[in-house]
């Protein structure tokens, strides 16, 4: 059974873009097949407050959420949380704040993190941007996410 | 989510057919992990009590990024579950029918002591009264095909291969 539904915002314009998809196709086989089955896990849990690798951002990125992706480097230690890239897929989630328990989650756009810089460094800011573009001023469609 | 069509097509790239076993490994165990104990109304402290570890150990257990889980806690954490856990190698069909069923309910597991109550309501009737008569006739029902235990899986073999011999 799945609880959640996931949406891809396209930009509006000439230079239409599915960011997230650029993003996803842009990336190796590992980040690819870790979205792919993170999205999945997502879909069949009904409830996402205490999922520690989901994240709902506060202060200046307040009504976006991250999804975090960690891809562990070899070789591993055993034992020891192993050194990883860090991948941040960011979106929203489409009903009223505070909604956590089923819905649908509108995927805006990933990065890449490392410490506290962003890949591309703007990342937050620009998903925030095409957030209030879309629910402010109808600006950008979204769709079925579908690959 | 991921339709089995979906997957498939990702499956023909062997980069991606090896990437997605690691990633389904290393997160679906996490999954099942957290989806069990909160279906049990558990506590990350209770079922470390119950497994023999630390609250510590078990919430890096439900962490899909951890990804340094070992054998030997899974199979700890399957102890205090009571229940078993199978690392087996499988077609890529099987593995595409999990995930595309994937949600908190469809990794749900019965604990032993659930199916060995339910083996023992049926295999109850046949041992207790030591009737031979009845354990003939309950196997000539079984073998007829006119016996049906009330369970599925595994517990159901148990009580079959009893009925059988």
């Amino acid at each position: 059974m799945h609880y959640w539904r996931f949406l891809d915002y396209w930009s509006e314009g000439n230079d239409r873009k599915n960011l997230i998809e650029e993003w996803y196709r842009n990336e190796g086989e590992e980040l690819q097949a870790a979205f792919d089955t993170a999205l999945n896990e997502l879909a069949g849990t009904e409830d996402w407050r205490d999922l520690g690798w989901f994240k709902v951002l506060t202060g200046k990125h307040t009504g976006l959420c991250e999804i975090k992706i960690d891809i562990p480097e070899n070789p591993v230690v055993p034992g020891r949380k192993p050194p990883a890239t860090h991948y941040r897929p960011v979106g929203f989630i489409k009903r009223e704040p505070g909604e956590f328990i089923s819905g649908e989650f509108v995927l805006l756009l990933g990065c890449k993190k490392s410490g506290r810089s962003y890949e591309p460094p703007n990342a937050f800011d620009l998903a925030l941007d095409l957030k209030r573009k879309f629910q402010e001023e109808g600006r950008g469609r979204i769709h079925a996410h579908s690959f | 989510m991921l339709t089995l069509s979906k997957i498939w097509n990702k499956l023909r790239n062997k980069k991606y057919r090896k990437a997605f076993v690691g990633a389904e490994l290393k997160r679906g165990v996490p999954f099942q992990i957290r989806a069990m104990r909160k279906k049990l109304g558990w506590s990350q402290e209770k079922l470390a009590l119950a497994s023999g570890l630390t609250q510590g150990v078990i919430s890096r257990a439900e962490d899909p990024n951890y990804g340094n889980l070992t054998f030997n806690t899974v199979l700890d954490i399957a102890s205090g579950f009571d229940v078993a856990f199978i690392g087996r190698f499988v077609p890529f069909s099987e593995l595409a029918k999990w995930v595309e069923n994937l949600s908190e309910e469809s990794v749900q597991v019965a604990a032993f002591e659930d199916e060995d109550r339910a083996a023992a309501s049926v295999l109850g009737r046949i041992e207790p009264l030591g009737i031979r008569e009845k354990a003939v006739a309950q196997t000539e029902e079984f073998k007829c095909g006119q016996y049906q235990p009330q369970m599925t899986g595994a517990a159901s073999e148990l009580v079959r291969s009893h009925a059988a011999s």
